[in-house]
C-alpha cells in the first residue's frame, strides 16, 4: 500500500469530531421537550454554526455536547468518546454566554488558573502563552485590572482568552461577539479564522449571521428543539436566488405563485423591485428561470444571493406563519 | 487531588476581603477567649476548649469558606463559575475531593491562629492583672482540632454540594437534629442513674445517631486506651467516605449550565 492510500485510510478511520444521535432532553418531567430528536454530524477541522431562533435549543444542544446537562435520550460522541471523557475535557474550549468569571481574579491570574485546569500550565511555553492569548484578545493592557472592573465585552474577551489558552482541538463558543464593539467582532472573526487554520473544531452559536457566513464552514438550523438544516455555507449561498423585475414591474401575486410552483421552489420574500427564491438544488436555477418566462414574468436580472442565512430565517418565519394560518383555517372549518 | 483548584481556593479564601472581614471576627474572638482564659476555672477552661478545638467552630468556618465556592455556580458574583470548570479535565469526585482538602486545612489553620492569638492575648491581660493564663494546648486539644477539621469539613462539603436553597434548609435541620441529640444523650445518660435499662439503650442509639451527624473522634480515647480504637476509627473514616461520597453524586447529579434557567 503507498503512503498516499495509507494515509487516506487513516483519516477514513478518524471518527468525526461530534456525533449527535436522536438527542432528546427535556425539562420539567418531560413537559418541556428542548431537544426532541435531535442529530448532527460535526467533521473534524470544521467551523460549524448552530442558528436559529431564540428558543429553539441552541445553547441546550451546546450544554448537552459539553456533558454539563443530562441527556433523556440518545448519544453524543466527541472524537469517539463520550463527552464527559476525561480525554475529551482536556482538549475542549468553552466560551459561555454568560461570563460571569471569578470577579477577585485578574485576566492572569484567570488565565493562569485555566491553564493549570487544562493541564498545560507545565508546559515550556505556559507564560508565553497566557502573553498570547491576552494579546490575541487585546487585553495584555488591563491584564492586572480585577475582573470585576471589566466590561460585557471584556468579559467576553477574557472568554475568549480562556478558550485559547487551553490549546483546544474542539471550541464551543456560545454568542462569542455577544456586547462586543466593532472592533471586538473583527478580534473573535480573527480569532476563529486562526482556528480554522490550525484545523481546530469549533462550534459556534450565534445570531450573527453575516459573521457566521464569513468564517463557517458548514451549519446546522435548529428550530423548537429539531434539527431543520444541516449543511455547508456555500451551499445555501447557491440555493437562494434573487430576481429583479425589469422596469419595476411587479408581477401579479398569483401569477409568481404559480410559476414557483411549477418548478417547485419556495417563494421567501417578494417586494416591489425583486423577489427572493429558495432552490433545493443549484440545478434548478434553469428551471426557475424558464418558468419565469414561460409565465411572462419580466425579469431585469437573476443572480445568486450571497445573503443566504438570514433569509432561511425569514423562510423559517413565512413558513410559521404560514402553518399558523393553516391552523386558524383548520379550525374555522 | 486539583492542584488548580486548591492554589486558587487558598488564595481566594486569603483574599484581602475575606481576611478584612475574618481578621474583625477574629480579634473579637480572641479577646473573648483571652480575658476567659485569665479566669482561674475549670469551667472556663472547658468552655474555650470546646470552643477553640470543638466540632463548632469547624462547622463555622468550613462553611462560611466552602459554601459560597461549591453551592452556588454562575448565579454568585463571588463564586466559582462551575460550567466553565467542569468543562475542563477534572471530575467531580476530585473536586469534591479538592475542595475537602482545603477547607480541612483552612480550618485547621484558623483553629491554630485562633488558639495562638488567644493564648498571646491571655497571657498580656494576665501581665496586665498580675495572674496566671490557663493553658489550654495539649495532646487531645490537638487531636480533636484535627479530627475535627477533617471530619466536620467532609460534612459541609456534603451539604453544600447541594443546590443553596436546600443547603441553607439542611443545614437548617442539621443544627436541630444535633441539638436534639445532645439533649436526648445528655438526658438520658442523666436518668440512667435511675432507669438503667431503658436509659442505657436510648443513650446508646442516641449516641450512634450522634456520631453520623457529628463527624468526630473521642481523642481521650484515641490517645488513653490500651490498644486502638478500631471502631471508632472506622465510623469516623466511613462518615468522611459517604459524607464525600455522596457529594460526589450530587455533584454529578446537578446541571452545572445556564440553558433554560
Amino acid at each position: 500500500m503507498s503512503n498516499d492510500s495509507a494515509s487516506a485510510s487513516h483519516e477514513q478511520q478518524l471518527p468525526p469530531a461530534v456525533i449527535v444521535e436522536g438527542l432528546v432532553k427535556s425539562y420539567y418531567f418531560g413537559r418541556i421537550k428542548a431537544l426532541d430528536g435531535v442529530d448532527l454530524r460535526v467533521e473534524d477541522g470544521d467551523v460549524f454554526a448552530l442558528i436559529g431562533p431564540n428558543g429553539a435549543g441552541k445553547t441546550t444542544l451546546m450544554g448537552c455536547m459539553l456533558a454539563l446537562l443530562r441527556t433523556n435520550r440518545g448519544r453524543i460522541r466527541i472524537f469517539g468518546k463520550a463527552p464527559d471523557h476525561i480525554d475529551v475535557r482536556k482538549v475542549t474550549g468553552f466560551l459561555p454566554e454568560r461570563p460571569s468569571f471569578e470577579s477577585w481574579m485578574n485576566a492572569t491570574q484567570f488565565l493562569k488558573f485555566h491553564q493549570m485546569l487544562a493541564g498545560r500550565s507545565n508546559d515550556a511555553t505556559a507564560e508565553a502563552d497566557i502573553k498570547h492569548a491576552l494579546e490575541s484578545v487585546e487585553l495584555e493592557n488591563v491584564s492586572k485590572r480585577q475582573i470585576s472592573k471589566y466590561s460585557r465585552g471584556m468579559l467576553q474577551r477574557l472568554g475568549l482568552a480562556q478558550v485559547i489558552i487551553g490549546k483546544p482541538r474542539i471550541c464551543f463558543l456560545d454568542e462569542p461577539t455577544s456586547g462586543m464593539d466593532p472592533p471586538g467582532m473583527d478580534m473573535v472573526r480573527n480569532v476563529l479564522t486562526q482556528f480554522r487554520k490550525q484545523k481546530v473544531t469549533v462550534i459556534v452559536n450565534s445570531h450573527h449571521l453575516d459573521e457566521i457566513e464569513r468564517v463557517c464552514t458548514r451549519f446546522a438550523f435548529i428550530r423548537k428543539g429539531k434539527m431543520e438544516t444541516q449543511e455547508s455555507i456555500s451551499n445555501i449561498h447557491s440555493k437562494m436566488m434573487i430576481a429583479r423585475w425589469a422596469n419595476g414591474l411587479t408581477p401579479d401575486a398569483d401569477v409568481l405563485k404559480t410559476a414557483m410552483e411549477e418548478c417547485g421552489v419556495t417563494l421567501a420574500d417578494v417586494t416591489d423591485e425583486h423577489c427572493k427564491i429558495v432552490l433545493n438544488g443549484r440545478q434548478n436555477a434553469s428551471n426557475v428561470i424558464q418558468s419565469l418566462v414561460r409565465n411572462n414574468i419580466s425579469i431585469e436580472e437573476i443572480f445568486f444571493d450571497r445573503r443566504g442565512l438570514s433569509d432561511l430565517f425569514k423562510v423559517a418565519k413565512t413558513n410559521d406563519a404560514r402553518r399558523v394560518e393553516d391552523t386558524m383555517d383548520d379550525e374555522k372549518r | 487531588m486539583n492542584k488548580a483548584i486548591f492554589l486558587f481556593t487558598m488564595k481566594r479564601y486569603l483574599h484581602w476581603v475575606n481576611l478584612l472581614v475574618g481578621g474583625v471576627a477574629l480579634t473579637i474572638s480572641v479577646l473573648l477567649w483571652g480575658l476567659a482564659l485569665c479566669v482561674d476555672s475549670a469551667v472556663t477552661k472547658e468552655l474555650v476548649r470546646s470552643c477553640l478545638f470543638g466540632p463548632m467552630v469547624a462547622i463555622v468556618v468550613s462553611y462560611t469558606v466552602i459554601s459560597p465556592q461549591v453551592a452556588n455556580s454562575q448565579r454568585r458574583k463571588d463564586g466559582e463559575y462551575l460550567s466553565l470548570i467542569f468543562s475542563r479535565p477534572i471530575s467531580r469526585w476530585s473536586y469534591v475531593v479538592t475542595k475537602w482538602l482545603t477547607g480541612s486545612v483552612f480550618v485547621l489553620a484558623i483553629m491554630a491562629l485562633q488558639t495562638t492569638l488567644s493564648l498571646a492575648a491571655a497571657y498580656i491581660l494576665s501581665v496586665m492583672w498580675r495572674g496566671h493564663p490557663q493553658n489550654i494546648v495539649d495532646g487531645y486539644a490537638i487531636t480533636d482540632a484535627i479530627l475535627n477539621a477533617f471530619g466536620v469539613t467532609a460534612l459541609v462539603v456534603f451539604i453544600a454540594s447541594m443546590p443553596q436553597r436546600i443547603a441553607v434548609f439542611v443545614f437548617i435541620l442539621y443544627a436541630y437534629a444535633v441539638l436534639f441529640l445532645t439533649l436526648l444523650v445528655g438526658t438520658a445518660s442523666f436518668v440512667s442513674l435511675s432507669l438503667d435499662h431503658v436509659s442505657k439503650t436510648v443513650t446508646a442509639f442516641g449516641q450512634m445517631l450522634y456520631s453520623i451527624f457529628i463527624v468526630g473522634m473521642d481523642s481521650y480515647h484515641v490517645i488513653n486506651a490500651s490498644d486502638f480504637p478500631v471502631a471508632s476509627a472506622v465510623i469516623y473514616l466511613s462518615n468522611i467516605a459517604l459524607y464525600l461520597t455522596l457529594a460526589t453524586l450530587i455533584m454529578s447529579y446537578r446541571e452545572f449550565f445556564y440553558a433554560n434557567d
